[in-house]
């Protein structure tokens, strides 16, 4: 088991920069997580650390070893694909034995049946060893990939986004035995995903990627509860918290936000108070987290704003409103039995513990 | 289907479908029967179908040529036969081994040119193969060409290569590459993942191209006849030859014919099996 | 607006049944879903709906009209299609716009009409593109927009928001559900994902191999579920199913779990379905938010077992225990402290508990399921 350290790795398509500078190190053990959204880069970083594309500059080292100029057969890497990639003309067995009666990892038939079999117990396909590929349902078909990866026992994992194309029950199993595996085996692993659930789940750490860029690599408590921009507030989170413009602005001595689209003010939280009136631009933006949002049908003391109701959704162990106060729109967390009607008067009350600031101009936090 | 109520719809298809069999089958047929009939036979008028079969014609061509006062043609067919295998069979394996590779190159990498490339292979078909004969002719006789296999085989690619990489070219195309991918990551190397992914895959577009691009060289008449003297002379000029000034030897010509015939089905039924096979391991994508 | 009733539908491929003789009425007005995994026939009876499919037997009514053989053109539906089926020589603008154009509306209608959708769907900077020259994101709203730009009898969408990333279809959800109530358009949802129907629907279907399993309203399939097969399938994290048998103890009914000897007191609303069902084999559930875990015993614990793994999701934690081989999942906080091996003590809301009869997987306490002829 080896870390993989890139430095400075950047890759181009023509003109078209799909990594910029990106620089990670996985430690051994790890297991860190790629989240980002299509076309940010994240395969095409995997796909480099497989050999599959050329790096067009920077280093990337498997196991201490400089890897740029290996073939993807000398890196001891494994890797699943995002469409699995199973062999269409070959059993499930022989899908999973084929990476061990290769040239560079060739072991005794007799050897090969026994890890083939012991993987197919572990991930439950034991039974469609005689089947072919075409035959599989979605889920099988993921697992297969998972099993002829986890034959060998290589330095590195690599995971190609495994669950996008699988029905979203399938998806929640999987993950919870993904994980599982990952307990057990220990084996440094780099997953790419645009599912924040997986990241979160999945990960000791988490790059968040967008565009090629790096935006914060953090444990998935940093990434949800310490965003380091707004890009990295969004992707976490569902739904994703709320993004306000709002004016800072001394009255009577109270520091206050000026909500931009309503006439509402929000009282400024008192460890941020002096970092905020110390900033030349009094603009900032306000993220709310709908868990920290409560909606009452009647006015309280501590609510602080007052809207109405635009659309209620109900999801599972909760259900989401979303309320317009003035030109924005709010998200609330109610119970999943919320009664409402649209265009219904409702007041909401924002845990400001919880908000958090950002840069306009550089959608930086503002931290204190 | 009711019984006493005949469909028409189906009896009027399958009148058709026995017309055009026979159509196309009772020419090899009387050929077949034409073979077999002595001279006397064979020119008979109202035809015979009743008759005492013999094997002379082909004793005749196969032992050589006789001195008789019926005869006047020579020609070798053994070695007819043998430079038709030669020219067919060589012109294929080469068309599979170039080809098969540059439908690959054109399937997966790119490069400046490439379409303009492939377009300008195609066009090699565009053009009737007597347009360009005679600077073919000239140019072979002047780098000593004319006359020999190599000569044939080479001449020969104009009409299989092109077939055998726009076939192929598409049945990779439609191979994920994330297979290739895959195999390249589970240990082997460029080559060991085409061995094993690639060309299995591609195996019935590679077996139905290479069928046809047999059977179009077996049968080429124009090549054989203007690039080719006695030495290497391919079957189907070889049994123009049985036409001669004074008669036409139908029975050898008839035996010839069907000589010809025999070997292009039987390559045809080999590879066949890998046609059907490939074909039933279902979709491509995995 | 219509309402839809389907009589005795079947629907067979050659030799395959893929819708088996379903009995419906969807009000109009209503925003229905049919809602079942890969296979279970929902696209095709939507199809039929449509007239896209032929009906093998049995017969659709619009508002009490007959259209077994009406033209698909001649019913009046509107379809928002999983593949898109954009057109492809036409632009955004030209795609959306058509059903007005053909239909015959006031040019400066149709423009108001389709920056509208626009703006909802999010498409105005992709409106003079072509479709394949805009992302698969933009294309599906396309054909969202196409359907939805319309008000005729009746929205049919097959599962238009699959290839959609999950932010934008929170919204564009919001938005159809909003557009719908506003017109009071009858609306018919085809998805294979639960979270979707249940949070759109007013009533949905749950459907499995050609049969629907129960149909109602979100609160009746997911505190009432029919069969195991609704139970299992609704809800995520899925319905926890433990094998057991009644017992008497001490005067009162208990859950004795199989293979432990954990029991479970039989709560007071399965007391009648239990009473003659007495030391027979049974299978009780509960969803995943009506346990509490804790990593002491406490005086209510009912089950203790250990950590099987325990995933973070930010929001909430879910926790997987394991009960001599069986998997029980609970939704906790997410800064549960367990870890893999831990023992954990488990505590059940026995009011919220289900019971089912293992050999037809039937709910032993049946509400009123609005299933009509069953």
């Amino acid at each position: 088991m080896g870390g993989v350290l890139l430095q400075d790795v950047t890759k181009d398509y023509g003109k078209v920069r799909a990594v910029k500078h990106l620089s990670l190190d996985v430690k051994e053990q790890e297991c860190v997580v790629i989240l980002g959204p299509s076309g940010a880069g994240k395969t095409s970083t995997l796909k480099m650390i497989a050999g599959l594309e050329e790096v067009t500059s920077g280093e990337i080292y498997i196991d201490g070893r400089l890897a740029n100029y290996l073939q993807p057969h000398e890196r001891d890497i494994a890797m699943t694909f995002e469409s699995y990639a199973l062999y269409p003309h070959m059993t499930v067995y022989d899908n999973m034995a084929l990476p061990l009666r290769s040239p560079v990892h060739r072991r005794p038939e007799g050897d090969i049946r026994k890890r083939v079999l012991d993987i197919g117990t572990m991930l439950g396909i034991d039974a469609l060893l005689d089947r072919m590929p075409a035959q599989l349902s979605q889920g099988q078909k993921q697992r297969v990939g998972l099993g002829r990866c986890l034959v060998r026992q290589p330095s590195v994992f690599l995971f190609d986004e495994p669950l996008s194309h699988v029905d979203a029950k399938v998806r929640h199993r999987m993950r919870t035995e993904i994980k599982r595996i990952q307990d057990e085996l220990k084996t440094t692993s780099i997953y790419v995903t645009h599912d924040y659930l997986e990241a979160l789940a999945l990960g000791d750490r988490i790059v968040v990627i967008e565009q090629g860029e790096v935006q914060q690599i953090g444990t998935p408590k940093q990434i949800f509860d310490e965003p380091a921009n707004e890009f990295v507030q969004r992707i976490v989170g569902d739904p994703p918290a709320t993004l306000l413009d709002a004016r800072i602005a001394v009255i009577d001595g109270e520091a206050l936000l000026q909500v931009r689209g309503t006439s509402c003010t929000l009282p400024v939280p008192p460890d941020m108070r002096e970092i905020l009136l110390e900033r030349h631009n009094p603009n900032v933006r306000v993220a709310i987290r709908p868990m920290y949002v409560t909606a009452s049908l009647v006015e309280g003391a501590a609510c602080q704003l007052k809207g109405s109701v635009y659309v209620f959704e109900r999801i599972e162990t909760k259900g989401v409103l979303d309320v317009r106060v003035g030109e924005i729109a709010l998200l609330a967390e109610t119970s999943p039995d919320f009664q409402s009607r649209p265009d219904q008067d409702m007041w909401l009350q924002v845990d400001l513990d919880h908000v958090r600031f950002f840069d306009p101009q550089t959608t930086a936090a503002i931290t204190a | 289907m009711n019984r006493g109520r005949i469909n028409w719809g189906k009896l009027a298809a399958r009148l058709v479908i026995v017309g055009y069999l026979a159509f196309v089958v009772l020419p090899l047929i009387w050929l077949l029967l034409m073979s077999l009939k002595g001279p006397l036979d064979v020119m008979a008028l109202p035809p015979k179908i009743i008759f005492k079969p013999t094997l002379e014609n082909y004793r005749r061509l196969f032992l050589g040529t006789q001195r008789s006062q019926y005869e006047v043609a020579r020609t070798d067919f053994p070695r007819a036969l043998l430079n038709t295998v030669i020219v067919a069979g060589g012109a294929t394996v080469l068309s599979l081994v170039t080809g098969v590779l540059a439908a690959y190159a054109f399937a997966r990498f790119h490069f400046a040119g490439k379409e303009s490339l492939a377009f300008t292979i195609l066009s090699l078909r565009f053009a009737p193969a007597l347009a360009t004969l005679i600077p073919t002719y000239a140019l072979y006789r002047r780098i000593g060409l004319y006359n020999t296999h190599i000569g044939l085989i080479l001449i020969s690619q104009v009409i299989s290569m092109p077939l055998l990489i726009w076939v192929v070219r598409s049945y990779i195309e439609s191979i994920p590459i994330e297979c290739e991918q895959a195999a390249l990551v589970d240990g082997y190397s460029w080559w060991g993942a085409f061995r094993i992914v690639v060309l299995p895959l591609a195996s019935p577009g590679i077996a139905a191209t290479s069928v046809l691009a047999f059977v179009f060289c077996w049968n080429n008449f124009i090549f054989g006849l203007f690039l080719a003297a006695r030495q290497t002379q391919t079957l189907v000029v070889a049994t123009l030859a049985f036409i001669s000034y004074e008669q036409v030897l139908w029975g050898q010509m008839a035996a010839a014919s069907v000589m010809t015939v025999i070997p292009a089905m039987a390559f045809i039924f080999m590879v066949q099996r890998w046609l059907v096979r490939g074909l039933t391991f279902g979709a491509v994508k995995a | 607006m219509a309402c839809i009733v389907l009589k005795d539908l079947w629907k067979k491929y050659g030799e395959v049944e893929a819708v088996k003789g379903i009995n419906l009425e969807i009000e109009d007005g209503e925003f229905f879903s049919f809602l079942g995994p890969s296979g279970c026939g929902k696209t095709s009876t939507m199809r039929m709906i449509a007239g896209l499919e032929q009906i093998t037997s049995g017969s659709i009514w619009f508002d009490g009209r007959l259209v077994n053989d009406v033209k698909p053109a001649d019913r009046d539906v509107a379809m928002a299609f999983e593949t898109y089926a954009l057109y492809p020589p036409l632009t955004i603008r030209q795609n959306l716009a058509f059903p007005l154009q053909v239909r015959g509306l006031a040019q400066k209608t149709v423009d108001e009409k389709v920056k509208h959708i626009a703006e909802i769907l999010r498409l105005t900077e992709v409106l003079d593109y072509l479709p394949h020259e805009t992302s698969g994101g933009h294309q599906q709203r396309t054909s969202l927009g196409r359907c939805i730009i319309r008000t005729p009898n009746v929205y049919l969408f097959d599962e238009p928001l699959s290839h959609v990333d999950s932010e934008a279809r929170r919204e564009m959800r919001g938005e159809i559900k909003r557009l719908q109530k506003t017109f009071a358009t009858t609306a018919i949802w085809v998805t294979h994902d639960q979270l979707e129907a249940i949070a759109l629907a007013d009533r949905i279907a749950v459907m499995d191999s050609g049969e629907f399993q129960q149909v109602g309203t979100a609160e009746e399939i997911y505190h009432h579920p029919r069969n195991i097969f609704v139970a299992r399938f609704i809800g995520e994290p899925p319905f926890n199913i433990l094998d057991c048998r009644v017992v008497q103890q001490d005067g009162d009914l208990m859950f004795r779990v199989e293979g432990c000897s954990y029991t479970i007191p039989v709560p007071q609303c399965l007391r009648e379905a239990v009473a003659d069902r007495i030391g027979e084999l049974l299978q009780a559930g509960i969803r995943a938010m009506y346990i509490t875990p804790t990593l002491t015993g406490q005086a209510g614990s009912h089950i203790q077992a250990t950590v099987y793994v325990f995933e973070d999701l930010g929001e909430r934690g879910v926790l997987t225990a394991d009960l001599n081989g069986d998997l029980l999942r609970i939704v906790t906080t997410p800064d549960f402290p367990g870890h893999v091996g831990d023992p954990v003590w488990l505590t059940l809301e026995t009011s919220r508990m289900q019971v089912f009869d293992p050999h037809t997987g039937m709910n032993l306490v049946q509400v009123n399921h609005g299933m009509g002829g069953d």
